[in-house]
């Protein structure tokens, strides 16, 4: 998971308030922030299909995060499933109460490629953005666990409460549906 | 064209730069809570726990206080007695206790008392104080004082109408043992009995008459034995009716007052030491662990059907959410 932790980047090194002793040996919060912020965000985005909400639930999730730091069980999951558990608990929150699309397009983020590719690699990431969006939230979300959160199948099992071999199987029909919306 | 799989990071969505600088500041500062919810999960919390001390200083405080009453203390609660003894006879010996009533009812009871050994004769003396006040008398009373040994045993005679309260007075004087009442409904017994004075009074007096209308000396003194045996049954009968109504009217207190209970103050002056402490301590982690006990007991029910309400209601937002993603 040492690649994973290297995707968030920018993140401040200050670190949080004191946590209790056994706390610490069980769960490095600053740690396990430092790793996934950039990660939640990109999840509950791709989830919500909006930028404003995925800020609001992405903090949120941390701030609950933070909070029942204490209940954290190592045996029950990795931090980071329980962390996309939260996220994805807080996500579904927030369906739940706007019951509606994403009104703020998610702008590309990566650097530009030289000019003579530009074009063609702007329209294809496009079409993924397009089809992605037309899958069904569910889809969405293994696929956004997967690819954006850097999750292991037994991870993405733990965040959506299936059996690791079910996670591959539904994930894997989430990509064959991306093909065909990205064929189609 | 890159695979999917190297697309769909491409494509992965990147927090805001100010957005991140928000987050990580709130992150270096423990997440603070916002103004409003700490402030009234801190009442919430400050009211609970001021609730829970009140409740359980009254709880002590009653707690406490039945147990003085009950025997506790036996130099406090007799030392009230012949106040109230007093009090009481002021209004209650004015009743008649020979009140005629329609029924009639033989009362007794019986009460034990447990006192210390030294407190036996103050006990009895205060109990046929509180006989006196009310009316009563003692029928008979017998102490004894062997060495270490102390008890008493007390008949009392108490109007019937004041029976109760002397009963409520006497328990105030020590620890109570063992108490009962018993009545008995002897109406018909007593209608009997009257009726039986009222024939002989009837025989009686038509002897009287047919003594008076006795022409010879012979007939005269036959009658006069009759009317001899005929007065003494009235006069029987007129007893009997007469023993009922005194039953009736006076209700037998049985009292016994043992002195099997250890002195309360050990040390002579009535110092508090701090074997005395020790045993406040004791009786205070009694008082203690019998309001824990009682916090359980209201506690564990509640506990008992909060658990499954969570449930059902985790159950049951679990499955919203499931809902909300599935809808979208």
């Amino acid at each position: 998971m040492d690649s994973e932790r290297d995707r968030s980047t920018g993140v401040t090194t200050a670190s949080t308030a004191t946590l209790p002793a056994g706390a610490v040996r069980a769960l490095d919060f600053d740690a396990l922030y430092r790793a996934a912020r950039d990660d939640v965000f990109a999840y509950t985005a791709t989830l919500l299909n909006d930028r404003g909400a995925a800020e609001d639930v992405t903090a949120l999730a941390f701030e609950r995060a933070y909070r029942r730091r204490s209940r954290f069980d190592a045996r029950r999951g990795s931090p980071r499933a329980w962390l996309f558990g939260i996220a994805r608990n807080a996500a579904l929150d927030e369906l739940r109460r706007r019951r509606r699309a994403a009104t703020t397009p998610l702008p590309e983020a990566r650097p530009e490629p030289a000019p003579d590719e530009a074009a063609e690699q702007a329209a294809e990431r496009d079409a993924v953005r397009r089809a992605l969006r037309s899958l069904q939230a569910r889809d969405r979300e293994l696929i956004a666990l997967k690819y954006h959160a850097d999750l292991s199948n037994a991870e993405i099992a733990a965040v959506v409460g299936v059996t690791p071999s079910n996670a591959g199987t539904q994930l894997h029909r989430a990509m064959t549906k991306l093909r065909e919306a990205l064929d189609a | 064209m890159p695979d999917l799989e190297t697309l769909l990071r491409d494509v992965r969505p990147t927090p805001d730069p100010a957005f991140t600088a928000r987050l990580d500041a709130k992150a270096a500062a423990g997440f603070p809570r916002r103004r409003r919810a700490p402030r009234l999960r801190a009442h919430f919390a400050a009211l609970s726990l001021a609730t829970a001390t009140a409740a359980g200083l009254v709880l002590i405080v009653v707690l406490i206080g039945r147990h003085v009453q009950t025997g506790g203390d036996d130099s406090a609660t007799t030392a009230s007695a012949p106040s109230e003894a007093a009090r009481d006879a002021a209004g209650g010996s004015a009743a008649a206790p020979m009140s005629p009533e329609r029924r009639a009812v033989l009362r007794n009871a019986s009460l034990t008392l447990s006192t210390t050994p030294g407190n036996v004769e103050k006990t009895a003396d205060r109990a046929i104080s509180i006989t006196d006040a009310l009316g009563g008398y003692v029928a008979s009373s017998s102490t004894d004082m062997s060495g270490d040994h102390a008890s008493a045993q007390l008949q009392l005679k108490l109007p019937t109408d004041q029976l109760d309260t002397g009963l409520a007075q006497l328990s105030k004087l020590a620890h109570v043992k063992a108490r009962s009442q018993q009545a008995q409904d002897v109406t018909d017994q007593r209608s009997t009995l009257e009726a039986r004075v009222r024939d002989a009074r009837a025989d009686r007096d038509g002897l009287r008459a047919r003594l008076r209308k006795a022409a010879t000396d012979a007939e005269r003194a036959k009658l006069r034995a009759k009317l001899d045996r005929a007065t003494r049954r009235v006069t029987s009968a007129e007893r009997d009716v007469a023993r009922i109504n005194r039953d009736t009217s006076y209700a037998t207190v049985d009292l016994a007052v043992e002195g099997t209970r250890e002195p309360a103050a050990a040390v002579p002056g009535g110092r508090w030491t701090p074997g005395d402490a020790l045993k406040d301590a004791g009786r205070v982690l009694e008082v203690i662990a019998g309001v824990a006990l009682i916090a359980l007991a209201i506690l564990i029910p509640v506990a008992i059907l909060a658990a499954p309400t969570a449930l059902a209601g985790r159950a049951l937002t679990r499955r919203r959410r499931e809902r909300a993603l599935q809808a979208s």
